[in-house]
């Protein structure tokens, strides 16, 4: 008898305590709309998406990230955040979309004219202000 | 002393100076408000967002966004809805930078 009043304070204890075990756990995820592949070279397809992958840079080169989400909403806001080794932040972009449904890509592009410096870039992406990836790539 | 500078001084490495760097984007997807793909008149005018960093000035954006700093009045007529002094922008402000 007194064992089973222990294992009922224990088991409503575990109840308790689960929705927050959970939360704290589940990673969270968007309804409707998750990016599903970013890509960073130096040109780009009739369809948005990388011809030529790289991770190493030439100074005169344009950097191009394309990337793809997948699901549908009434609207979506893509940032593509790039910065230099040291912090500084290159170039911020955003652009606002319509998820159609199917899987679509968007695609950003930064250039320099008179030459990038050689170092690390990264460029990170955001879904709606939430991080959604990133990819670092080099200047050489 | 400046030689002492010079021979023992530590000598810090300039930054990196991004303000001439250009940008843009586009996408398979609609823009909100434009419908759907076979939507052929978009009634919206051509542009993209960019988000004010620290120490931007319009003229500043102008000059990244279209290799010209004199050009900033086309961004400040674009945003006199959020702008209300063109010598006052503030960092996470969003500004639209209409077509060239």
């Amino acid at each position: 008898m007194r064992m089973h009043r222990y294992a009922r304070v224990l088991a409503g204890l575990f109840l308790a305590a689960a929705p927050f075990g959970c939360s704290a756990s589940r990673p969270a995820v968007r309804t409707g709309v998750n990016v599903t592949h970013i890509d960073v070279g130096r040109s780009l397809t009739a369809g948005k998406t990388i011809a030529e992958k790289a991770d190493s840079f030439r100074p005169a080169d344009t950097f191009y990230v394309s990337v793809e989400i997948d699901g549908s909403g009434p609207s979506a806001t893509l940032t593509a955040r790039w910065t230099y080794q040291d912090g500084q932040v290159v170039d911020e972009s955003r652009q606002n979309i319509t998820p159609t449904g199917g899987a679509t890509v968007t695609e950003f592009h930064v250039s320099k004219p008179d030459g990038w410096p050689a170092g690390g870039y990264k460029v990170e992406v955001l879904l709606d202000g939430a991080p959604a990836g990133s990819r670092e790539f080099k200047v050489t | 002393m400046g030689i002492f500078d010079g021979l023992f001084g530590k000598r810090e490495k300039p930054r990196p100076d991004f303000s001439n760097v250009r940008s843009g984007g586009s996408s398979t997807a609609p823009a909100p408000g434009v419908g759907g793909p076979e939507a052929v008149a978009p009634p919206v005018i051509a542009g993209r967002t960019y988000v004010v960093v620290s120490g931007d000035s319009l003229s500043r954006i102008a000059k990244r966004q279209y290799g010209d700093a004199q050009k900033w009045p086309r961004i400040y007529e674009a945003n006199r809805n959020v702008i209300k002094d063109p010598d006052l922008i503030y960092p996470g402000q969003e500004l639209r930078i209409p077509e060239a």
